[in-house]
């Protein structure tokens, strides 16, 4: 019997972990399906001793990979918001909950590091207004323009970041992840396609409509307009 | 070439990057102004992911937090397995002797072996499978963590911006690609002209290079930026007679369309908008452009 039969979804108590987000590591393979050609996963072994019950190696195994969670939710959320721990706590809970369907299309560190992506993202969306309102007070869009005349000062100076994650939270799931893949943690497409399960191709085409929706959507600020046409 | 970008930008982010690699992350960078954001924001994020003092205590209280709320399994322990395989065999035995009675004493009912196999087949996957002993692997990822490299300067990441700039006097026993590489390097620390003269120097000496034909674009956002729109215009068309398909088109068109609105010929500029819009629809320069033909009717 896997973990995964013995736990229950914990949607409920932890709120940040979606349904979605639980197929998606549960997934439609079956489990004993044989494991691909291509580097050996370190943490494979370790995780069938976690899912006997051996209490060490679940010990061993989060302090592997919550130190990876906190950076990255760190890095979605932003170094100081208040949810960091929170997220990592519950991706890593999601992580261990549904070890036993784990597929192995990946590292099981880079699955739980997309999982804390995409924990971190639904933090980002539930929290949304509240979010969008402390960073504009923090950083005013009115104010960019004098501190710096063009995209690649803005970027130098780490002006656009807080942006950059302000307006993920309204793209599409599927682009928003990708970008977050790529531009924030600095996957390559083939891996985030391997991550991802999708073909390389619709891989880069949702990179290319995401820098395009963030272009489009920094545009609508009047005083970023000017300076981004510059681009 | 675009496409590249995504990939090379996050190899460089982990200095995984080749020399020919390099030069071509070089090339992307040097060309397009989105690139050079794109790759800017990435390192940005890596400059934020350091370790901080804390770091360690919140990995522990997230730790205690998932021991506690985790539910607890009862390790399948190798006594408990060998056990459940005792009474399997006692179970056999058993239903075997059974068997055997029952065809000496009673009248045996042809379907008794049957209805015996099928309760042993149903009984068989009530044993566990054989646990696993912790592997000797497991113990490799008990060692600290190597520490990650030291937070950097998003300038400093990626070849954005070298510490010395490289001496233009001597270029006579350059490449072209060392001389677009130098003269990346001059444009980046605010030498602009150094950097036109090594892009002037590379176009005579290799015209047919790639890195020629990518110097047009850069001398011309460099001609644009510094007011010379008469200067940058040619550049922009050299770059769409020699290359009309190339992978910078999309650049060269928008260029030449800016270079335009700057010496007040905004008819023809507008046209060069709408080829753009037309020949690069899903270009990062699309919504711009749009946004400037709105504003210029």
């Amino acid at each position: 019997m896997s973990v995964s039969q013995l736990v229950p979804v914990p949607e409920a108590r932890y709120p940040f972990v979606s349904g979605r987000m639980l197929r998606l590591i549960a997934g439609s393979k079956p489990p004993d399906s044989p494991p691909r050609d291509g580097p050996r996963d370190e943490l494979a072994e370790l995780c069938k001793s976690v899912e006997n019950g051996d209490a060490q190696a679940l010990r061993t195994f989060l302090a592997t990979v919550v130190p990876q969670l906190l950076r990255v939710a760190r890095r979605v959320l932003g170094p100081s918001h208040p949810y960091v721990e929170d997220v990592a706590h519950d991706a890593a809970y999601a992580v261990v909950a549904q070890l036993g369907q784990f597929r192995g299309e990946s590292t099981i560190l880079n699955f739980s590091r997309r999982v804390a992506v995409q924990t971190a993202m639904n933090v980002r969306r539930r929290d949304a207004a509240q979010k969008r309102a402390r960073t504009r007070e923090a950083r005013d869009p009115d104010t960019f323009q004098a501190e710096a005349s063009n995209p690649e000062e803005l970027a130098a100076h780490g002006a656009l970041v807080p942006i950059l994650r302000q307006l993920l939270d309204e793209l599409p799931e599927a682009l928003a992840e990708a970008f977050a893949l790529n531009v924030i943690l600095g996957y390559t497409v083939v891996e985030i396609a391997e991550l991802v399960q999708a073909p390389v191709e619709t891989v880069r085409s949702r990179l290319r409509l995401a820098k395009q929706a963030l272009r489009n959507r920094a545009l609508a600020h009047p005083a970023l307009r000017d300076v981004l046409e510059e681009l | 070439m675009k496409d590249d970008l995504d990939d090379l930008s996050a190899r460089a982010r982990r200095h995984e990057l080749s020399s020919s690699d390099s030069r071509k992350l070089d090339q992307l960078l040097e060309s397009s102004a989105e690139a050079r954001l794109w790759h800017q924001v990435g390192a940005e994020f890596d400059a934020e992911d350091t370790v901080q003092p804390g770091d360690h205590a919140a990995s522990e209280r997230v730790i205690a937090r998932l021991l506690r709320d985790l539910p607890r399994k009862k390790p399948r322990s190798r006594v408990r397995y060998v056990a459940l395989l005792v009474a399997a065999t006692l179970l056999v035995a058993s239903a075997a002797a059974a068997g055997v009675l029952g065809v000496r004493h009673f009248r045996v009912q042809s379907d008794a072996p049957v209805a015996t196999q099928g309760r042993l087949s149903r009984q068989a996957p009530s044993a566990s499978p054989l646990p696993l002993a912790p592997s000797p692997q497991a113990s490799s990822v008990l060692a600290p963590e190597p520490e990650p490299p030291p937070a950097q300067d998003a300038n400093k990441l990626g070849r954005l911006a070298p510490s010395t700039p490289r001496a233009s006097s001597d270029t006579s026993a350059s490449g072209p690609a060392d001389l677009f590489s130098a003269a990346g390097q001059a444009r980046r620390q605010g030498y602009t002209s150094q950097a036109i003269a090594l892009l002037n120097t590379l176009q005579t000496r290799f015209p047919n290079s790639p890195e020629a034909r990518t110097s047009e674009i850069t001398l011309g956002m460099m001609q644009l930026k510094s007011g010379g729109a008469a200067s940058a215009l040619p550049h922009f068309d050299h770059y769409l007679q020699r290359s009309p398909h190339g992978d910078l088109a999309a650049e060269a068109t928008w260029g030449r369309a800016q270079a335009l609105f700057a010496l007040g010929n905004t008819a023809e500029a507008r046209r060069s908008l709408s080829t753009l819009l037309d020949r690069y629809p899903a270009s990062s320069y699309a919504s711009a452009a749009r946004a400037k033909l709105r504003a210029t009717e």
